[in-house]
C-alpha cells in the first residue's frame, strides 16, 4: 500500500543500472522516479520476505505442462495441501498473524501482483465479497485453486466459501465477509 | 553485471517505503544504498523481461510437490520439452542471441540470481567445462535438469555433455572451444 507523503533521498547507483534506468523510462514513457519506487515497493512488499521464503520463478508454460500429468483428484489433494499448509506459513511469514484482512491482502493480492501466477478482481457489495482470478493455466489448476482456496478459508478463517470455477478461472463468493469475523 | 563506477541521484522515495528500508537495513546489518541497488538491478535485469515473458513466482515447496506427482520418466520429458522449446525462446528473448556465452554463462547466472532455482557454479579450463547445479529439489527435478542441459546443449550448441547427478546436484562436463 502506498504510505503518505514522501522523503528526498540522494543514492549512489551504479552507473549502467542508471543507464537502463533511463533507457527504460524513455521508452515507457515514464519518470525515473516512478520506476525507482515500483522497484523499491516491489522489494519492500515482496523481495526482502520472498528472498527468505523460499520462492522460485518460472515460466508459466512449464507449470501448466507439470499440472497436466497430475489426475483431477491429484490436483485437488495438492490443492488442499496448499491451502492448509502453504497458505497458513505464507500468510504468518509475511504479517505474523492471520485474518482475513491479511488472509486477502496476501492471497490472492500480493500473489497476483507480484508472483503473476494470476489476474485477479475483488468486487464488495452488501457484505458481500467476490474474488476472481483468471489463472489461464487450465482445468486443473482450476481444480487447485479452487481446493486451495475452499480449504484456506475453511481451516484458517473458519469460513465455508462458495467457488464456481471454469477452465481458466475460479469465482469466490463470500458471505458477510469480513464484518462476520469481527462478531 | 555492476559497473565500477556509479552516479549520485536524487530521488522521492515514498515515506513508507523509506522507513522500511531504514528498518531492513539496521537490522540486515546492510546500507539502504546497497539495498536500492539491489532492487533497481532486478527491476533492469529481470523484473522488466519477466513480466513480458510470462514468468510467475511460486513457493519452492509447491513446485517441489507437483513435480513429485510425476515419474522419473515423466520428468526427464518434461526437461527435454524445456530443452527443447523453451530455453531457445528465454535465451533469445533475454540475449537476443544464442552463444555459447549466454547458454552456459548469462542464462544460469540470471536463473539463479533472480529466479531463484538454483544456485550455480561454472569453471573452464582449456576448453574443458564443469557447470554444477546445486537445486536442492529432489532426485526428479535432477532428472528434469539433466534431460534439459542434454537436450539444450545438443541443439543450441551442437556438443554433447556428461552429466552426473545426485538428489539435489547436477553437473555437467563439456569440452568446447
Amino acid at each position: 500500500m502506498p504510505g503518505k507523503g514522501s522523503v528526498t533521498r540522494s543514492v549512489r547507483i551504479e552507473k549502467d543500472a542508471d543507464e537502463r534506468l533511463r533507457d527504460l523510462a524513455g521508452r515507457g514513457e515514464t519518470s525515473v522516479n516512478t520506476l525507482v519506487n515500483r522497484a523499491l515497493r516491489k522489494f519492500v512488499e515482496w523481495d526482502a520476505y520472498g528472498d527468505k521464503f523460499g520462492f522460485i520463478t518460472m515460466p508459466s508454460v512449464i507449470l501448466v505442462r507439470l499440472m497436466d500429468y497430475l489426475t483431477p483428484e491429484e490436483a485437488r489433494e495438492l490443492g488442499a495441501w496448499a491451502g492448509r499448509n502453504l497458505l497458513r506459513e505464507y500468510i504468518t511469514f509475511w504479517f505474523k498473524e492471520i485474518t482475513p484482512e491479511t488472509f486477502l491482502h496476501a492471497f490472492p493480492t500480493l500473489l497476483s501482483k507480484y508472483g503473476r501466477a494470476f489476474a485477479v478482481e475483488q468486487h464488495d457489495e452488501d457484505h458481500r465479497t467476490t474474488i476472481i482470478l483468471n489463472h489461464g493455466g487450465g482445468l486443473k489448476w482450476s481444480v487447485f485453486y479452487e481446493e486451495a482456496i475452499r480449504t484456506g478459508f475453511h481451516d484458517l478463517l473458519k469460513r465455508d466459501v462458495r467457488v464456481e470455477k471454469t477452465e481458466n478461472q475460479v469465482v469466490v463468493r463470500v458471505p458477510n465477509f469480513p464484518e462476520g469475523f469481527r462478531e | 553485471m555492476p559497473a565500477s563506477s556509479s552516479v549520485t541521484r536524487t530521488i522521492r522515495i515514498d515515506r513508507d517505503i523509506d522507513e522500511f528500508l531504514r528498518e531492513f537495513g539496521e537490522r540486515e546489518g546492510v546500507s539502504v544504498n546497497l539495498l536500492v541497488n539491489k532492487a533497481l538491478r532486478r527491476l533492469v535485469e529481470w523484473d522488466v523481461y519477466a513480466e513480458k515473458f510470462g514468468l510467475v513466482t511460486l513457493p519452492v515447496s509447491l513446485v517441489e510437490r507437483l513435480m513429485n506427482y510425476l515419474t522419473l520418466d515423466e520428468a526427464r520429458e518434461v526437461g527435454r520439452w524445456v530443452g527443447a522449446n523453451l530455453l531457445p525462446e528465454f535465451i533469445t528473448f533475454w540475449f537476443n542471441e544464442v552463444t555459447l556465452s549466454s547458454v552456459v554463462v548469462g542464462f544460469p547466472r540470471l536463473q539463479s540470481r533472480y529466479g531463484r532455482a538454483f544456485e550455480y557454479e561454472e569453471h573452464v579450463k582449456a576448453g574443458k567445462w564443469t557447470i554444477v547445479l546445486k537445486h536442492g529439489s529432489g532426485a526428479k527435478w535432477s532428472a528434469y535438469y539433466e534431460e534439459l542441459l542434454r537436450t539444450a546443449f545438443k541443439t543450441l550448441l551442437k556438443t554433447e555433455i556428461s552429466v552426473e547427478l545426485t538428489d539435489d546436484q547436477v553437473v555437467a562436463r563439456f569440452s568446447i572451444t
